[in-house]
C-alpha cells in the first residue's frame, strides 16, 4: 500500500513537473539565436572575403581602399571570434588569425612546415610597401585570400552541426574576455594595422549583444548584478570610442577598471543564473580556474594542470619532502650539487651568472638558469622546450654529465640509505614500506615543491586587483608602454608574463630574436646556439634555428642577467636591444627572426619607465627560505654526511 | 501516510526549480527528501590490474657499452604489445612484448627506442594476470626483460605499432618518424618522451643524445641478397621491421629485404608466408612479402599495392640494400597507390581478410601531388570519403576521376581517417568504415557525440566464444569540425569495440570507456581465453596521477562476462522516462535525448549532460545519487 502511494505520488509530480516544463520549452532557447546570430555573421564574413577577392582582380588595385576592406573584414571576424575560437581554436589559428610565422603541421609523422594562413598572414602584405607596384605581391595576397576563403567555407558548412549550452556560451565570453585583456587590446593580432582599439571595441559590443540575451533572465535574479554588468559595457566601450590613438590608450585603466571586472562580474552571473561550470562536464584538469573573479588573482591559473600532480593527491608534506630533497646535493653524483646550486632562493631562484658551472667546475653548462618562481605555468620546459612536464624536466639534469651526472638508480639508493628520508616518504604517502623511494615519487615530490613557488602579489598585481590605490607615475606609464606602444605583452602575455599563450595558457612560444654571443656596442656576432632547433626531435626545423622559450618578466630586479646565454647584465641593455628591434638593429640577420625588426623608437624617458614597470614586478620575498638542514645517515662517519644545504656550487 | 506526506513537501521544494523560464537550468542543490523511481547500476564486471610500468619497474639489461649486466628504470612511451602464446603446456598465457615509441639514451638499456618483454599467467582462482618470473637462457633473471638490441642489429627508434604472426605468434616491431639524416640521431638528450633533444650538441658524444654511435653501419645478416657486409650511414639503420624473440628478448633481424619506411604496423598472415606492411606516411604505401618457404622471412618477394595492377600488386627489387632503402621513392615511381598515413593492421579470422587504419591529415595540402609526379596512383575509396563529407566543390556531375584529382591537389580535407579492407581474394582495397561525424548530410552527426570515430590508429580482433569483435583505438589528429564535442579543450581518445556480425557503421560502435579520461590507449590486444584485453596507456599528459601519469600497461578483464551487455541494450520504450544501467560501461542509458543532471546525496549538482541519451556514470564513487532531466523527470540512482 505504501509503495503504491509512493509510486502514485512520485507519478503525479513528474507530471506536474512535466507541465510546468513543457510550458516553458515553448520559449525558444537563447543559445538558438546566440548561434543563429553567428552563422549569420559567419556567412557574412565569408561574403565579404568574397567580395575581398573581386576588388583584387581588378586590374588596377588602391592599397587604401584594400586596407579600409581589410579592416572590414577583421571587424567582422571579430563578431564571431567569441565563438569561432571557442569551437574551432585550432583550425582559427592554422587558418584564419593565427600569428604571421610559419608553423609546423600538428600530430603528423613527418617533419612538416606550413605557411602562415588567415588574416594576419593578409594583413602583411595588405600593408606591404610594393602591394600596388609588385603583381607577384598581389597574386600572393590573392593565393592567401582564395585559401582563406575556401576553409571559411568549410568552417560555415559545419555550423549546422553545432549545438550549444549556455555554459558553452558563459565559458566563450569568459575566454574573450581574456582575449580582449592579453590580446586584442595588446596590438597582438593587428600588427600592422593598428586597430586594435577599434577591434576591441567591437568584441566588446558582441559580447554585450550576447549577454542582453540573458539580462532578463538575470534582472530576475540579481537586478544588482544585471545593471553593473551592463555599466560596465557600456563605460568600456566608451572609453575605447573616446580614445582614437593606439599609442596614447590608458590600457592599465581599462584593463584594472573596465575589463577584469567586467570578466569576474560575468562569472558571477553564470553561478547566479545556476549555468554549470566545465568541471561538472569533464574530468579533465583545466589550465584556467574558470571560477576566479580576476585574471590578477592568485588562482587564475590551475598549477595542477601543468604537473602530474592532482590537487587532491598534494599535500604540504609532499611540498616540504621535495623542498628539501631541492636544497640537498645527494641528488648529484659528488653529493655537492643541489638543484639550490643553481636555482638560489635569494635571487628568485636564479644564480646570478651568465651561465652556471658544469660539474667539478669544468666550464659551465650549456644555458642561463631561469627563475622557478612561476615557472610551473608553461607545457614545455628549458630554454629549447625539450621537456614537457615538470617531472620529466628534473630527470635532464639527473643525467647530463654537466649538471648531476648520476641516475636515479644511484639516487635512489643513496637516499634510501638515510632512515629520516625513508620515513618521509613514508609520511608523506601514507605507508610504511621498506623501499617507499621511487623515481616518480622524488619527481613528484620536487614537482610539489617547484609548483608552490608561485607569486602574484607584485605592486602591480596588487593595484590590479584594487587593493592598493595607486602605482607611481613611472610605474604606471611603464605598464602602459608594456601593453602598448612598446608590444612587450604581446609576447609576455599577461598575468605570468611569460610566453605562455593566452587564453588558454596551454602553449607555450619561443622566438627568434637574434641574440648576440656579447654585449659590446655595435655590430654583433650571433649566439651559435640552435635552441629548440636541438630541442625536440619532432621540432627540428629551420624555423626553430635560434629559437628560445619566452620566460617571464617578473622578478626581473633579481635575475640578471638575461637572455638564454647571461649576455645582458642589466635591463637597460635588454631594452635597448629590444628597441633596436633585436638582432636585426645590430647586424645579426636572421631570415626567422620573429621579434619585429622594426625599432621601436622608445625614448630614453619610457625606457627608465619601462623598466620601473618591470621592477615592480617583483615578489619572491616569501619563497626566500631553506631547510636548516639535510637529513644524516645514522652512521656518523658516513661520507654522506659531508653534506651541505644548497650544496658547495 | 508519513510518505505522503513526505513527498507532498518534496513537491513543494522541488516545485520552485521549476519556475526557472525558457532555459534550462538545474539548480546547484535540491533536495533529496523525496522518494523517487530507483535503478541500480552494479559493479562492472570488468576489472583493471596494471601490469608494467614505464619509469618504474626495473627491467633486467645484457652487457651494453661496457656496463655490466644488470638492471635499469623501464624506458616509457608504451606503444605496441605483442602476444606469443605459450603452447609448450606450462599453462602460461604466453609472452607480452612492449614497444617503446621513444629515442633516449640509456648506458644499460641502449640508445633509441626499444622493447621489454615479459611472461604472464591466469590465477584461475580469480582471473587476475600474473607476471611468471623467468630465467632466460643468457642468464637473466627475473620480471621485465630488455630486449638487446644494441648487440645484435643496431638500435631501434620510435618503436611503434608492429606485427604479431598470425601463424605462430612470432613478433616484429616497427620503426616510426623516419629519418632522413645522421644529425637527427646525434646531437639529442631523450626524455620519457619522445624529444632527442640536445644539451648541447657535446662534442665527446656524452650522455644525454639519443643515440650516441653515429658511425656507418656495417649490415650483418643472413637475409638473401646484397645485404651482408654493405655498409650504410647509421640513420639508414632505422625504420625497418625487426623481428625479436620475446622468449629470450633478443632481437633476431632487421627485415632489409621489407623495404625502409615509416613503418607503423603490418600483417603476417596464417600461412606462415605472407607480409603486409602499413607505412604512416602522407603519401604513404601499402605493401606486401611473401616468403618462398613458410615460416623463413629472409627470402621472398616484395610488393607494393597499385589498384589498377594486375592482382592489384606491383613487384618491388628486394635483393640489394640500395633498392630497399629507396622502396618508397621505386614504389611510386611505379605507380603505387597511395595512402594518407595507414596505422595498425590486423587479419581477422571471420572472414580472411585484413582490415588496416588510415588515421588522416588535417593540413593534407598538395603533398599527394608530389607522389603523382612520381606516377603514384590514388586509391578508389577516397571518392566515397568525399562524397560523405560533401565538400562544396563537389557537384552531381564529377567524375570519379574528377574527384580523385580534387584529392590529389588537396582540395579534400580527410579529417576523419577510416578503416580500411583488403580482401586477399580479390586484390581490392575498400573502406570498411568512415570516420565521423561529417558535415550536413552526415547522418551520424545526429548522434554525436554518442557516436563518433575520428582518426582510428590502433587496430585489432578479440573473439570470444563464437563471436569476434574488433578494437578501434583512436589518436586524434586535430579537434575541429566535431572531432571532439563542443568547448572540449582535450583530445580525447577512444576505444570502440565492433561487432562484425553487425554493420560497420559509427552508429554501431561501442564505447569502451573504462580507460582513464585522457590517456591515449595504445597497442589493445585480446587474450587467447576471451577474458582480457591488455592495453597501454601512451601520453602520459600531465594529467594523471601516479600510476596514470607514466606510461603502463594494463589487463582489462572480464570481457567473456561483459560483451553481452555491451551489445546486448534492451529496447527502451518510447514513452515515460526509462532508464537502463550499463555496468560495463558505466553508463545509464535514457530513452530519450535531453538534458540531465546529476546530484550527490545530499542534493548538490555534480555533473550536467546536455542534449544526450546517456549519462557516463565513470569515476563516481558507490552511493546514491539523483538525477533530474530537463522535463523534470528524477530517479534514484544506486552506484554499486
Amino acid at each position: 500500500m505504501k509503495k503504491l502511494s509512493l509510486l502514485l505520488s512520485s507519478f503525479a509530480l513528474i507530471c506536474i513537473s512535466m507541465l510546468l516544463f513543457s510550458f516553458n520549452n515553448s520559449t525558444p532557447k537563447k543559445t538558438d539565436s546566440i548561434l543563429a546570430n553567428y552563422r549569420k555573421n559567419s556567412e557574412h564574413f565569408l561574403q565579404l572575403l568574397k567580395e575581398f577577392q573581386l576588388e583584387l582582380q581588378k586590374p588596377t588595385i588602391v592599397q587604401s581602399t584594400i586596407q579600409n576592406q581589410f579592416k572590414t573584414i577583421r571587424l567582422q571576424y571579430k563578431k564571431i571570434e567569441f565563438l569561432a575560437e571557442y569551437l574551432e581554436p585550432d583550425f582559427i589559428k592554422d587558418y584564419v588569425n593565427g600569428p604571421p610565422l610559419p608553423h609546423l603541421e600538428r600530430n603528423f609523422a613527418q617533419l612538416s612546415e606550413l605557411e602562415p594562413e588567415g588574416l594576419q598572414a593578409i594583413e602583411e602584405i595588405v600593408y606591404s610597401d610594393d602591394l600596388e607596384t609588385s603583381a607577384e605581391t598581389k597574386n600572393e595576397l590573392s593565393n592567401k585570400v582564395a585559401k582563406l576563403i575556401t576553409k571559411v567555407d568549410e568552417f560555415v558548412r559545419f555550423q549546422p552541426n553545432i549545438r550549444l549550452s549556455d555554459r558553452n556560451i558563459f565559458e566563450a565570453m569568459q575566454l574573450q574576455m581574456i582575449r580582449i585583456m592579453t590580446l586584442t587590446i595588446t596590438g597582438f593580432d593587428t600588427p600592422a594595422s593598428s586597430n586594435s582599439l577599434v577591434e576591441t571595441n567591437i568584441s566588446l559590443q558582441t559580447i554585450q549583444d550576447v549577454f542582453i540575451q540573458y539580462s532578463s533572465e538575470l534582472q530576475k535574479v540579481n537586478p544588482k548584478l544585471k545593471g553593473e554588468i551592463e555599466k560596465l559595457l557600456t563605460t568600456s566601450i566608451i572609453q575605447l570610442q573616446k580614445n582614437k590613438n593606439p599609442d596614447e590608450f590608458d590600457r592599465v585603466r581599462f584593463i584594472r577598471d573596465f575589463a577584469d571586472p567586467l570578466y569576474g562580474k560575468l562569472v558571477d552571473a553564470q553561478e547566479q543564473l545556476h549555468i554549470e561550470f566545465v568541471y561538472e562536464t569533464t574530468p579533465f584538469k583545466q589550465s584556467l580556474n574558470y571560477k576566479s573573479r580576476s585574471i590578477f588573482s592568485e588562482n587564475f591559473l590551475n598549477k595542477y594542470y601543468f604537473t602530474s600532480l592532482t590537487e587532491a593527491e598534494n599535500s604540504s608534506q609532499k611540498e616540504r619532502l621535495g623542498e628539501l630533497l631541492f636544497f640537498d646535493p645527494i641528488l648529484s653524483k659528488n653529493n655537492e650539487r643541489a638543484c639550490a646550486s643553481c636555482h638560489r632562493p635569494e635571487l628568485a631562484f636564479t644564480d646570478g651568472l651568465p651561465k652556471s658551472a658544469a660539474m667539478n667546475f669544468e666550464g659551465t653548462v650549456q644555458r642561463n638558469s631561469p627563475t622557478l618562481v612561476n615557472a610551473v605555468y608553461s607545457d614545455k620546459f628549458f630554454y629549447d622546450l625539450r621537456a614537457d612536464v615538470l617531472e620529466s624536466q628534473l630527470e635532464h639534469v639527473v643525467i647530463s654529465e654537466k649538471e648531476f651526472d648520476t641516475s636515479f638508480e644511484e639516487i635512489i639508493n643513496k637516499i634510501s640509505s638515510i632512515d629520516e628520508y625513508r620515513k618521509l616518504f613514508n609520511v608523506a604517502y601514507g605507508g610504511n614500506e621498506t623501499e617507499p623511494i621511487t623515481k616518480s615519487r622524488i619527481q613528484e615530490v620536487l614537482s610539489s615543491y617547484v609548483a608552490s613557488l608561485t607569486s602574484f602579489n607584485s605592486e602591480f598585481d596588487k593595484y590590479m586587483r584594487k587593493e592598493t590605490p595607486k602605482l607611481s607615475t613611472s610605474v604606471y606609464k611603464g605598464a602602459n608602454l608594456f601593453l602598448g606602444k612598446a608590444g612587450c605583452a604581446t609576447c609576455h602575455f599577461l598575468p605570468v608574463f611569460n610566453g605562455s599563450v593566452p587564453p588558454m595558457y596551454r602553449e607555450m612560444e619561443s622566438e627568434v630574436l637574434g641574440i648576440p654571443l656579447t654585449a659590446q656596442k655595435g655590430k654583433q656576432t650571433l649566439d651559435p646556439d640552435l635552441g629548440r632547433y636541438l630541442g625536440p626531435l619532432k621540432e627540428r626545423s629551420k624555423i626553430y634555428k635560434h629559437s628560445f622559450k619566452t620566460v617571464t618578466v617578473r622578478n626581473v630586479n633579481a635575475t640578471s642577467p638575461y637572455m638564454h646565454n647571461g649576455v645582458y647584465n642589466s635591463l637597460e641593455e635588454v631594452m635597448e636591444f629590444y628597441n633596436n628591434g633585436g638582432g636585426a638593429g645590430i647586424g645579426i640577420h636572421l631570415e626567422n627572426q620573429t621579434l619585429p625588426t622594426e625599432k621601436l623608437e622608445l625614448t630614453k624617458a619610457e625606457i627608465k619607465d619601462i623598466i620601473a614597470f618591470m621592477n615592480s614586478l617583483t615578489d619572491y620575498s616569501k619563497l626566500n627560505k631553506q631547510p636548516k638542514g639535510v637529513p644524516l645517515h645514522s652512521e656518523n662517519a658516513n661520507s654522506l654526511n659531508k653534506r651541505v644545504v644548497g650544496g658547495k656550487y | 501516510m508519513k510518505n505522503s506526506l513526505l513527498i507532498l513537501v518534496a513537491m513543494l521544494l522541488i516545485s520552485p526549480m521549476a519556475k526557472v523560464t525558457a532555459q534550462i537550468k538545474f539548480d546547484p542543490t535540491i533536495s533529496v527528501e523525496w522518494a523517487a523511481q530507483s535503478v541500480t547500476l552494479p559493479k562492472s564486471p570488468l576489472t583493471m590490474q596494471v601490469l608494467f610500468v614505464g619509469g618504474h619497474h626495473l627491467v633486467q639489461t645484457l652487457d651494453q657499452n661496457g656496463m655490466p649486466n644488470g638492471t635499469a628504470v623501464a624506458k616509457q612511451w608504451h606503444d605496441f604489445i605483442g602476444l606469443t602464446k605459450d603452447n609448450s603446456g606450462s599453462g602460461d598465457i604466453g609472452w607480452l612484448s612492449v614497444n617503446h615509441e621513444m629515442v633516449w639514451n640509456d648506458d644499460k638499456i641502449g640508445d633509441g627506442g626499444g622493447m621489454t618483454t615479459f611472461k604472464i599467467r591466469r590465477d584461475p582462482t580469480n582471473d587476475t594476470l600474473i607476471i611468471v618470473p623467468q630465467t632466460l637462457p643468457d642468464g637473466r633473471t627475473g620480471l621485465f626483460f630488455n630486449v638487446d638490441f644494441a648487440n645484435t642489429v643496431g638500435e631501434t627508434g620510435m618503436n611503434c605499432g608492429g606485427i604479431i604472426s598470425e601463424a605462430d605468434g612470432r613478433i616484429w616491431t616497427a620503426e616510426e618518424w623516419f629519418r632522413v639524416a645522421n644529425d637527427a640521431d646525434n646531437a639529442s638528450v631523450g626524455s620519457n618522451t619522445i624529444y632527442w633533444g640536445a644539451n648541447p650538441p657535446i662534442s665527446n658524444g656524452g650522455r644525454g643524445q639519443g643515440v650516441r654511435d653515429t658511425a656507418d653501419w656495417t649490415i650483418e645478416s643472413t637475409i638473401n641478397g646484397n645485404y651482408n657486409g654493405r655498409t650504410i650511414k647509421k640513420f639508414e639503420n632505422f625504420n625497418w621491421f625487426v623481428e625479436i624473440d620475446p622468449r629470450t628478448a633478443k632481437a633476431v633481424r632487421k627485415q632489409y629485404n621489407w623495404g625502409r619506411g615509416g613503418w607503423e604496423g603490418g600483417v603476417i598472415m596464417p600461412d606462415n608466408r605472407t607480409m603486409y606492411g602499413f607505412e604512416d606516411m602522407s603519401p604513404g604505401v601499402f605493401t606486401k612479402f611473401v616468403a618462398d618457404v613458410a615460416g623463413d622471412f629472409t627470402k621472398g618477394t616484395l610488393y607494393a599495392y597499385k589498384k589498377d595492377a594486375p592482382g592489384g600488386w606491383i613487384v618491388l627489387p628486394n635483393n640489394n640494400i640500395d633498392s630497399t632503402l629507396q622502396m618508397r621513392n621505386i614504389a611510386m615511381r611505379n605507380g603505387a597507390s597511395m595512402f594518407n598515413r595507414l596505422e595498425w593492421g590486423a587479419y581477422c579470422k571471420k572472414d580472411g581478410k585484413v582490415y588496416f587504419t588510415e588515421t588522416g591529415r588535417d593540413s593534407w595540402g598538395s603533398s599527394f601531388n608530389s607522389g603523382v609526379a612520381r606516377t603514384g596512383t590514388i586509391p578508389d575509396h577516397f571518392v566515397g570519403a568525399v562524397k560523405l563529407q560533401n565538400p562544396s566543390w563537389l557537384t552531381p556531375t564529377m567524375t570519379d576521376a574528377q574527384i580523385l584529382d580534387s584529392v590529389r591537389v588537396g582540395r579534400f580535407n580527410d579529417y576523419y581517417g577510416r578503416v580500411l579492407c583488403y580482401d586477399p581474394a580479390t586484390n581490392k582495397v575498400t573502406s570498411f568504415l568512415e570516420g565521423g561525424p561529417y558535415y550536413s548530410t552526415s547522418p551520424s552527426a545526429a548522434n554525436y557525440p554518442n557516436n563518433h570515430l575520428t582518426s582510428p590508429d590502433g587496430l585489432s580482433f578479440m573473439t570470444v566464444g563464437n563471436k569476434t569483435y574488433m578494437i578501434i583505438q583512436e589518436d586524434l589528429i586535430g579537434r575541429s569540425f566535431g572531432r571532439v564535442a563542443e568547448g572540449v579543450t582535450n583530445n580525447t581518445c577512444e576505444m570502440y569495440l565492433l561487432d562484425m556480425d553487425d554493420a560497420p557503421t559509427v552508429e554501431n560502435l561501442k564505447r569502451i570507456s573504462v580507460v582513464p579520461d585522457g590517456a591515449e590507449v595504445t597497442g589493445a590486444v585480446a587474450t587467447p581465453d576471451g577474458k582480457s584485453i591488455i592495453v597501454n596507456s601512451q601520453h602520459p599528459k600531465a594529467d594523471l596521477p601516479f600510476p596514470w601519469g607514466n606510461s603502463l600497461t594494463y589487463a582489462i578483464t572480464g570481457f567473456d562476462k561483459a560483451v553481452t551487455s555491451i551489445f546486448n541494450e534492451p529496447t527502451l520504450p518510447s514513452q515515460g522516462f526509462e532508464v537502463w544501467p550499463n555496468p560495463v560501461n558505466r553508463e545509464l542509458k535514457m530513452n530519450k535525448t535531453t538534458d540531465v543532471a546529476v546530484y550527490d546525496a545530499s542534493g548538490n549538482r555534480i555533473k550536467v549532460i546536455r542534449n544526450s541519451n546517456v549519462i557516463n556514470m565513470s569515476g563516481l564513487s558507490a552511493g546514491t545519487y539523483f538525477i533530474r532531466t530537463a522535463e523534470g523527470e528524477t530517479q534514484k540512482v544506486i552506484v554499486e
